[in-house]
């Protein structure tokens, strides 16, 4: 999700509407953006990504002014014909081929207003646009250009003025040099010509999706907006321009259409859902009549036409998020408020079972707490340092992360023992003897496929941890448990004592070892008592 | 047997002298210097530890002692030694077991010492008894009983025993005065016990729950390929959700094997381009088949719940599943995040259920688990239609606490999986902030330092 941040006046002023802090915060996160007061005049809308067309007050206003029947006016009103024009050059099919295009003119703009424009456009550029891989915007000022224009692809020693430059550059100095060029670069980088859009005189006037022109800046003079959109994706592309365009219109500016390569655009036709008269029942559980349906559609921005037990639902052209009936109910429910639906358990006739390895591990857990050992909870994630260096033990095959953020956390571990010695590390302070165990998940690579498995450690640090307070806590889980095994004297040194440790197995299959600690490995861990241990595998019990 | 605790407080006088003089005395010590009653010596030094005014420690000792047969051996020789001691040159051995018992070992025992030679069943006399030593009637009657040749003969048992020992002390003189009185209203010092872990406690009871709803346990591995975890739950393909920042991408083995004319591959990728069998038009992509290969940690347990739905057949609808367990995002730690966390995943598939169902499901399990006061909230998730976050409202700290989220499963995410219509109710909710709350912590990392004053100090979780 996404955070923007608004004018609360600037937004009761659009709905007609003055709202409570109550209202603000809890009613209109019923919508589905998430509201939170910062002060008394700014407030900050979380927005997830199915909804772009919230990114803006105005989009925010159309939308709100629809859900709280504030009696605003939220038609979407027919482009008159503009006489513009853009054509558009096949060369850019395979480097940036869509482009949406609208005109809006008798703009009143302001400082506010300019500068909940810009947060739109980075906010739609961020999440919609893939950072502007997939979709950006363009807004310039159409009295500063000459019509028609041309998107075409250029070549990249071509001399441009980027915004916020006084002096033109190539296109390729631009990638270089200009932070919006060292940021975006990477997406037209790759290709031998780059994207630009031109007017009658032949100056670019944009770069997308890296920069516009300096001459065409939009500023609080503006009265008419020439919006540009390109992309690699047609929808995502088209629907972003309806988004802008009716964010313009809201403040009180004139839709005008632009011929795009024959097509006339904006275009405001709606999809056509039909939505059976049953269906909000069947997957709502609420009991509307299709007539109601529709006034609750109304209340989400839709048209609609009713059909004998249906109704065709018409969603808003700056939505693209509703691709099927389901995505309609959802609106239904959020209209009819979630807060407002009962709920109510179904019968389905079944009884409860759990996983077979939860019930030993519940009898290894009461009979270790039976005898006195603490319980622990480790961490799954480790580093090699934790498990193997520290350890003195041998590396076997292990999960390793790609993109670890932090060392402590690049592997999945293969033994519990190294994060008890660290539990045992954090309890330096603590009374001794301190007994500690655990019975949890491990992950061995194997074959080519990542195995977990379930592994119980014991350890016991003070005085008298040797190996024999091992083998009494293993005696008694054997005794509580059932489970049985055999202590084979086949133990090398590594973590544990050469002569002071065991392998433990399962017929001839090991599964643990169990012994007392070296005052090497207890040294990497800071622990200055004496501790042993052991660690098996108990899925062969299971 | 006279009580000497009626006697004068002497004693105790005279012991406490004794402990501020002298370092590591070990009580039994206590006892051989003054001759006072072993119970009443415990309870002063029981008291003088509550007090902080002595310092214990306690470590088991092994001591051998002997066996019956050992003492036979001590108070009569060896086995071998009187043998030797008895037999003729030349004797049958026929004859010699019959006066003598033990005839087995000590013909055993002598022949390995070379004292005899057994020839055609006679015993030829190598030594006489003066010429040797019976050393393991030496041994049993020395004080160091701790030998292989006595343990191995079964002639020791091993005891251990407890010695207590008062390390340091530093006992004020009114440590009498102030002590005539037994305070019946002070606290005594808590014991250290076993404990679970406060965590681990709350999963079990959380399970306990869907249990007793009905639901049956579903389980899966950590490592997944990102089409189980993303591609299944049509999460498009350049979501920023599975990026390097988001996602632990696995390095070995870094892809699953995805075979491109596997029906269920088929079907997603369809479902990923145009919709598919289903009502929906896609997201209008190039789906790369390369990319649902990567081998991720799941970043979700839903990925468990995908996995579940893959395997299930229409005849075993209506199904309830639910799991506990580990997921992981590659997130910056800090005191409300880490890499590592527990969710609870579940599932309702059947054909007959809707969002008044969801919605009863998850107050059902917040209300078993003690929070009276939830609501959902719209908001949205790739793989959900009828998407809803969830709130619970926390008595305690008096405010909302965010809880995870819901929703009914969109068609482009069963269709391809179950391979039939059907609806799927699911959730996925998080445990750790309950956790927290209930020992008191305010910054997650506590819930992996193990502090064991901090997991023994919180109560079991009463839901």
């Amino acid at each position: 999700m996404t955070n923007i941040k608004i004018n609360r006046n600037d937004f009761e002023n659009l709905i007609e509407k003055g709202m409570s802090d109550e209202e603000l915060s809890e009613k209109a996160s019923m919508l589905g953006a998430h509201w939170t007061k910062i002060s008394e005049d700014k407030w900050q809308v979380e927005v997830y990504p199915d909804r772009p067309d919230l990114l803006s007050v105005e989009g925010l206003a159309r939308a709100y002014g629809d859900f709280f029947e504030t009696g605003m006016d939220t038609d979407i009103p027919e482009p008159e014909d503009g006489e513009h024009e853009i054509a558009v050059s096949d060369g850019l099919k395979e480097i940036r081929p869509h482009i949406g295009c609208a005109v809006i003119s008798g703009l009143n703009l302001d400082k506010t207003v300019l500068n909940g424009l810009i947060q739109m456009q980075e906010k739609m550029h961020q999440t919609m646009g893939r950072k502007r891989s997939k979709m950006a915007i363009g807004l310039h000022d159409y009295d500063k250009m000459e019509s028609p224009l041309k998107y075409e692809e250029a070549d990249p020693e071509t001399e441009f003025q980027p915004l916020g430059r006084d002096q033109s550059m190539s296109l390729h100095e631009v990638l270089e040099q200009h932070s919006k060029g060292e940021k975006y670069g990477h997406i037209v980088e790759e290709f031998n010509e780059f994207p630009v859009i031109r007017d009658n005189t032949g100056q670019i006037i944009s770069f997308p999706p890296i920069i516009n022109s300096d001459t065409t800046e939009v500023t609080d003079s503006t009265e008419k907006i020439f919006v540009d959109v390109t992309g690699t994706d047609n929808r995502t592309v088209k629907t972003a321009l309806n988004i802008v365009v009716l964010s313009l219109e809201m403040r009180g500016g004139k839709i005008e259409t632009v011929n795009v390569d024959g097509e006339k655009m904006p275009q405001f036709e709606r999809q056509e859902i039909e939505i059976p008269g049953d269906y909000i029942e069947e997957v709502v559980g609420i009991e509307v009549e299709p007539s109601e349906v529709a006034k609750l559609l109304d209340r989400m921005g839709y048209e609609y036409s009713l059909g004998d037990n249906s109704i065709l639902a018409k969603p808003p052209p700056q939505r693209q998020d509703i691709m099927h009936k389901l995505d309609v109910a959802e609106d239904v429910a959020i209209a009819y408020g979630y807060d407002k639906i009962e709920a109510s358990l179904p019968q389905i006739d079944q009884e409860g079972g759990e996983d077979d390895r939860q019930k030993l591990t519940r009898s290894i857990r009461d009979s270790l707490v039976g005898y006195g050992a603490v319980e622990a909870h480790t961490h799954v994630l480790s580093s090699v340092e934790k498990q193997y260096e520290d350890m003195n033990r041998a590396e076997d095959q292990y999960i390793g992360l790609e993109n670890p953020l932090n060392e402590n956390f690049s592997m999945v571990r293969t033994a519990i023992l190294p994060e008890l010695l660290r539990s045992a590390k954090m309890n330096r302070d603590s009374e001794y003897p301190q007994t500690l165990f655990e019975v949890s998940q491990i992950t061995q690579a194997e074959g080519g496929q990542a195995v977990d498995y379930t592994n119980l450690a014991f350890l016991s640090v003070g005085q008298d941890a040797d190996f024999n307070k091992a083998k009494e806590a293993l005696q008694v889980v054997e005794r509580d448990t059932g489970i049985e095994m055999n202590v084979k004297d086949v133990s090398k040194a590594g973590s544990m004592d050469g002569s002071r440790s065991a392998g433990l197995y399962v017929e001839d299959q090991r599964i643990g070892i169990i012994g007392e600690l070296t005052s090497e490995v207890l040294n990497n861990w800071d622990i200055e008592e004496d501790a042993s241990g052991f660690e098996i595998r108990i899925n062969p019990f299971f | 047997m006279t009580d000497k605790n009626s006697q004068t407080e002497e004693w105790k006088e005279n012991v406490i002298r004794y402990l501020n003089k002298n370092q590591d005395v070990a009580v039994t010590q206590v006892l051989s210097e003054f001759d006072i009653d072993q119970s009443a010596l415990n309870r002063l030094i029981l008291e003088l530890e509550e007090r902080d005014h002595i310092r214990t420690s306690t470590r088991k000792v092994e001591e051998y002692s002997l066996t019956d047969k050992g003492v036979e051996v001590a108070e009569n020789g060896s086995p071998e030694y009187r043998l030797l001691e008895s037999v003729e040159d030349g004797e049958k051995i026929s004859e010699l077991s019959k006066r003598f018992n033990s005839v087995d070992v000590g013909l055993g025992k002598a022949r390995e010492k070379n004292w005899i030679k057994i020839d055609s069943g006679s015993v030829e006399k190598l030594v006489e008894p003066d010429d040797v030593e019976d050393e393991v009637r030496d041994m049993a009657l020395s004080d160091n009983k701790d030998s292989s040749a006595l343990i191995d003969r079964g002639l020791v048992k091993k005891q251990v025993n407890t010695v207590k020992t008062v390390v340091e002390s530093d006992i004020p003189d009114e440590f009498l005065t102030e002590s005539s009185d037994f305070n019946v209203e002070a606290d005594v010092k808590t014991p250290r016990t076993g404990k679970k872990h406060f965590y681990y406690d709350i999963m079990s009871k959380a399970r306990r729950k869907w249990l007793e709803m009905g639901f049956q346990e579903m389980t899966g591995g950590f490592v997944v390929s990102s089409l189980i975890n993303f591609d299944a739950l049509f999460t498009p393909q350049d979501h920023p959700a599975r990026e390097m920042h988001d996602t632990f991408f696995v390095k070995n083995p870094n892809q699953s094997k995805l075979e491109k004319d596997d029906d269920l591959i088929e079907n997603i990728r369809k479902t990923h381009e145009d919709g598919g069998d289903t009502s929906s038009r896609g997201y209008e992509y190039s789906w790369n088949i390369e990319e649902a290969k990567k081998n991720v940690l799941r970043t979700h347990t839903t990925a468990v719940s995908a996995q579940k739905l893959a395997e299930l057949e229409e005849d075993q609808l209506p199904k309830k599943y639910f799991t506990i367990s580990r997921a992981f995002r590659n997130e910056t730690v800090d005191d409300t995040h880490l890499p590592e966390f527990y969710q609870t995943d579940g599932i309702v598939v059947s054909k007959d259920v809707n969002f008044r169902n969801l919605k009863g499901y998850l107050r059902e399990y917040f209300e078993k688990m003690g929070f009276e006061n939830i609501r959902i909230i719209p908001t949205y998730y790739p793989y959900t239609e009828m998407s809803a976050e969830v709130q619970v409202y926390d008595e305690n700290s008096e405010e909302w606490m965010g809880l995870g989220g819901s929703g009914m499963f969109r068609e482009e995410v069963v269709k391809p999986l179950l391979g039939f219509e059907a609806q799927v109710l699911a959730w996925g909710l998080g445990i750790g902030r309950i956790a927290m709350k209930s020992a008191q912590i305010e910054d997650i990392r506590k819930l992996y330092d193990n502090e064991i004053e901090r997991i023994s100090n919180t109560p079991y979780w009463r839901q």
